[in-house]
């Protein structure tokens, strides 16, 4: 094992694990995450829409959740109520999304969402690093 | 038209007290010129009789002519109330109705004799034909109500209310108060202005500006991210000529991401919901954060980026400091962009009731010509985009609005060829801060 390596493995305990939840309807902006995320080590599981989303995330058991807001059938809004609501789920959720009214933005964080990014105004990159901030210090 | 005739009856009153008066005065004129006639005949007789005869014609002619005066002056005012296309309504001292006019009709869809003397009590909300006067004359009882001058009690006072009962409708409401003869209580006129037209257009804008931009924003961002991946080396290697345009692509793309931004900011601004939020903050740490930020952009066209430390202390105050770190990196951008040689230094100063911080640049500066319409939307000054192409013009009109929503002004000093200086002032005290966010005019100067 190369020096690098031991350096990311002791950054990065059991990378490959870590399972991400990535609710994104965007077909080529999912690609582009997914591309990112896996690049990176994770593990990334897809759902292109909220019926989708709501069914991955009780049979995948992930550690953080990726999520969209507008979303063919049940949108992110719901989704994130019935996530934190209903289904008592606490792992850490980032909203990604393009909607950057204020409101929109306050509705999102006081329903339970960790961190809230405006597509546009964020690369990959920049939600790897939220994603660091949000998982427990090794 | 008049649901009560007690506008009339007063002029009306005053009238025939007038022609007593004059009544009396000539009799008594009279009386003398009789009695000095039996003492003095013939000459001081006729003299005196005809200036008293003189006196009352002109009286005479003077009377009749005020009164047609009046009539016609009367006619002309019933003139503009009836064919206003806005609304009028009069209530006395008591807040009964005394006049209406016919767009107030149409408005309320009820007659004026049907109102004539009645008091409007909150309670008409329930009644199907007062529904429209009850919200108002009571602008509280409808969906939406917000009185757009500054300060309780301050005349004309200006209402903006939604009803959606029995239909969807915006009016803007002027309260003025008339002072009738001393002494008297005051009645009031409410002049009332159907606005649902502008602001059925304002909201369609405002929601095509919200869609446009968020269908914009995703292909932007689907770009945005695959170019940054591959500059990362996401896809692979590539050479420091495919760098080179990778990197201007993803500047290009910035720049129309940067430019949705402000549109959607200008609209949010414009409907008075941009979010303001408030709180006690270190306007220092602030500036010396968004400065921070900037000394890289500076340093890169070898530009001195200097704060001017205060020398008294700044007390901290009400802002909110997300809008003002914006309005200072704005200011600051500027200045860098447009500065080819010099420097950039940024000052503050406590001029109570303000705080004053100022941006000098040693810059292009404005032309005299572009100086009034600076703040204007999209306006962007001939010597500024012969320059550089982008900037959507959109910056000054955001951060004049961000500062007006703080209580304080903008504004500037510039001398082309030689530099400019941006000024802003924020209130000390926390009373000086308007109380609620307002929709701001389009054009705003």
């Amino acid at each position: 094992m190369s020096k690098l390596k031991v350096l990311s493995f002791i950054i990065m305990p059991d990378q490959k694990s870590i399972k991400i939840l990535l609710i994104e309807d965007d077909s080529f902006l999912r690609e582009l995450m997914s591309e990112k995320l896996r690049n990176s080590g994770y593990n990334v599981i897809e759902a292109a829409d909220g019926n989708e989303g709501l069914k991955k995330i009780q049979t995948e058991n992930p550690a953080l959740v990726l999520l969209d807001l507008i979303l063919p059938g049940i949108d992110g809004f719901d989704l994130l109520r019935a996530f934190r609501k209903e289904l008592k789920i606490e792992v850490p959720i980032i909203v990604l999304s393009n909607l950057g009214n204020k409101d929109d933005i306050d509705r999102v964080m006081s329903a339970g969402a960790n961190d809230y990014l405006i597509k546009a105004h964020f690369t990959p990159t920049d939600v790897l690093e939220r994603m660091k901030k949000l998982f427990p210090k090794p | 038209m008049l649901a009560d005739n007690s506008e009339s009856t007063t002029n009306s009153a005053k009238r025939p007290k007038e022609i007593v008066w004059v009544g009396v005065m000539i009799a008594g004129l009279f009386f003398i010129a009789l009695n000095l006639y039996w003492f003095f005949p013939v000459v001081p007789g006729i003299v005196l009789g005809t200036i008293i005869l003189i006196f009352v014609a002109w009286n005479t002619f003077s009377l009749v002519k005020t009164g047609k005066l009046l009539s016609r002056e009367k006619e002309r005012v019933n003139a503009i109330i009836r064919y206003l296309t806005d609304g009028i309504i009069q209530c006395n001292y008591e807040s009964r109705i005394v006049l209406l006019n016919p767009a107030a009709e149409r408005i309320f869809g009820i007659s004026g004799k049907e109102l004539a003397g009645k008091i409007i009590s909150p309670a008409d909300i329930k009644n199907s034909k007062l529904k429209i006067l009850a919200q108002i004359m009571h602008p509280e009882l409808a969906a939406q109500s917000r009185r757009l001058t500054r300060n309780e009690g301050e005349y004309p006072e200006i209402y903006e209310i939604k009803i959606n009962d029995p239909a969807e409708r915006d009016f803007q409401i002027t309260t003025i108060p008339i002072t009738q003869l001393p002494g008297l209580a005051t009645s009031f006129l409410k002049i009332i202005h159907d606005v649902s037209r502008e602001r059925l257009i304002s909201r369609a804008k405002s929601e095509f500006i919200s869609i446009a931009a968020h269908q914009m924003r995703t292909p932007l961002s689907g770009i945005k991210w695959t170019l940054k991946m591959m500059l990362d080396g996401d896809f692979g290697p590539t050479t420091a000529k495919q760098k080179s345009f990778l990197e201007k692509s993803y500047q290009i793309n910035e720049q129309m991401i940067i430019l949705i931004r402000d549109l959607l900011d200008v609209a949010r601004l414009e409907e008075g919901r941009f979010g303001f939020e408030f709180s006690e903050s270190d306007l220092i740490g602030n500036i010396s954060a968004v400065i921070e930020s900037y000394k890289q952009a500076a340093q890169n066209k070898g530009i001195d980026l200097e704060f001017i430390f205060p020398k008294s202390d700044i007390p901290k105050i009400f802002t909110d400091p997300a809008k003002i770190s914006l309005v200072i990196s704005n200011l600051i951008d500027n200045a860098i962009k447009y500065t080819d040689k010099g420097s950039v230094k940024i000052s503050m100063e406590v001029r109570e009731p303000y705080v004053h911080v100022r941006v000098k640049d040693t810059g292009i500066g404005i032309p005299k010509k572009a100086k009034l319409q600076l703040f204007n939307k999209f306006f962007r000054a001939p010597n500024a985009l012969q320059r550089q192409t982008e900037g959507s013009g959109l910056g000054l009109f955001i951060i004049r609005n961000i500062i007006k929503r703080h209580g304080g002004d903008i504004w500037f000093e510039s001398t082309e060829g030689e530099g400019t200086e941006f000024a802003f002032s924020l209130p000390l005290r926390k009373e000086l801060i308007p109380a609620d966010d307002l929709p701001i005019k389009e054009y705003s100067v």
